[in-house]
């Protein structure tokens, strides 16, 4: 009987920390979303369409959560992060192939979002992790979306 | 004293309850006390590590595939999508998700011309193997709706069915189905690389061939992806044709050079300036379109 107990209360243990860390994913995402739909600050009509994934990270303070993509030439991009309530929590990176830092939202006071206008197409690396002076630990939630050229 | 122990155990149980679920996010500000998270208790919940221990795969959108073709100039070619009625011969879990990318791609192209009444039928292709594939809802009533009170408005429709997508995307990682997750991305790939070959039969264009030609990274994130799911023998044929495929991109040749990045902080805006070639042969091309064809056939034929 002790054991059922001890094990019923494990199997919620886990389960409640999981639901609890999907349901902190899902409202980061909602935040995200929110960040692709403002439009840009050059382009008071712009519209960024979501590439249809969610990139998402349990991070602890010492760890990067990193991934490759290919920006095509001639779109504009948005990329945006999120950790939390507050909107400076994650620092993310870009790098070339040849890892040359092309851009650091840590010089934008960690701004939760960027657009990229990309001449050129260019494989990227996108480095994500926690600024560990704002936040320790937590899921964090970043969001690719690309902007419509001919907007009818 | 064995009931006593029995009660310790308990307490010792709920307080690890109690302990798990007080360290799921921890922050910083201001907070002198900064609770840290147990390592080894992140370890005995798969779920909160599979991404950080997993890879993050990246794979660019369809739309932006439908988007050239459609400002090459290309005509709207309706024989070059799956039929939206087909859905009904797709009966395994492995076809329905490579076919549910398909459709979106599909659906995407339509939409971009503008096609209402094409893109009604395959939206509801799309929902019907969503539906039966479990993303959560992710193509509701409710999304179905605001799709049809927006036919016409072409930015409000690429962005809800995008929006849906990532949707059932996040879902299916959030219940660790990442498997379908990937094949879902497969099938929308294949066919916006289709779309990008078949079109070049009808319409020679730079662009289109250099996209083509720069695909060699997202085929390799996609074999990666899938290389996980080796075990079962339908994802093991589809990544060794995957790999057959990516061989072809070994012959095309690409010429990276860096140039400084100018960024207009005002507008939060960063222009990337460096420059890449492709170049492909006519070879590349003919042997690429080719591959692509036949894989892209299997799917929709459920031959693969």
């Amino acid at each position: 009987m002790k054991n059922i107990k001890l094990l019923t209360l494990l199997v919620i243990a886990v389960l409640s920390t999981e639901h609890a860390f999907s349901q902190s994913c899902d409202s980061l995402a909602s935040i995200c979303k929110s960040y692709l739909n403002t439009p840009a600050k050059n382009d008071s009509k712009s519209v960024f369409i979501s590439d249809g994934q969610t990139y998402r990270a349990f991070l602890d303070e010492d760890q990067t959560a990193e991934f490759t993509t290919t920006f095509y030439g001639g779109s504009t991009y948005r990329v945006a992060a999120s950790a939390g309530t507050k909107d400076n929590y994650v620092i993310f990176e870009i790098y070339d192939k040849e890892n040359h830092l092309l851009f650091s939202n840590i010089d934008y006071k960690n701004a939760p979002y960027w657009d990229f206008k990309v001449e050129s197409t260019i494989d990227i690396r996108i480095e994500a992790r926690l600024d560990s002076n704002k936040k320790s630990s937590g899921c964090t939630v970043l969001l690719i979306g690309f902007k419509q050229k001919n907007r009818k | 004293m064995s009931k006593k122990i029995n009660q310790f155990v308990y307490l010792a149980a709920t307080a690890v309850v109690l302990s798990i679920a007080a360290c799921g996010d921890s922050t910083n500000s201001g907070d002198p006390d900064i609770t840290k998270i147990d390592d080894n208790l992140l370890d005995t919940t798969q779920n909160l590590t599979v991404s950080l221990k997993g890879k993050i795969f990246s794979i660019p959108s369809p739309f932006q595939t439908a988007e050239l073709i459609k400002n090459s100039g290309a005509p709207y070619n309706s024989q070059m999508l799956n039929p939206p009625n087909s859905v009904t011969s797709y009966s395994s879990r492995f076809h329905k998700a490579l076919n549910l990318g398909i459709y979106g791609a599909d659906l995407g192209y339509v939409t971009m011309y503008d096609n209402t009444n094409d893109a009604l039928s395959f939206l509801n292709s799309v929902q019907k193997l969503s539906d039966e594939l479990d993303l959560g809802g992710a193509f509701s009533k409710e999304i179905i709706d605001r799709f049809s009170n927006n036919l016409g408005n072409r930015d409000s429709m690429l962005v809800i069915v995008s929006d849906a997508y990532r949707s059932g995307d996040e879902y299916l990682k959030n219940n660790d189905r990442h498997d379908v997750a990937g094949l879902i991305l497969t099938g929308g790939w294949i066919e916006a690389l289709y779309f990008s070959s078949n079109t070049l039969n009808h319409k020679k264009d730079n662009e289109i061939i250099n996209r083509i030609g720069e695909q060699k990274t997202t085929l390799s994130n996609l074999i990666e992806l899938l290389e996980n799911f080796r075990n079962e023998e339908s994802y093991s044929i589809l990544v060794d044709e995957l790999i057959d495929l990516y061989h072809e991109f070994d012959g095309i040749e690409f010429t990276y050079e860096y140039a400084e990045p100018v960024t207009d902080a005002n507008n939060q805006i960063t222009t990337f300036k460096s420059k890449t070639k492709v170049n492909l042969t006519e070879e590349n091309l003919k042997t690429i379109s080719e591959k692509v064809k036949a894989i892209r056939e299997k799917i929709v034929n459920s031959t693969l």
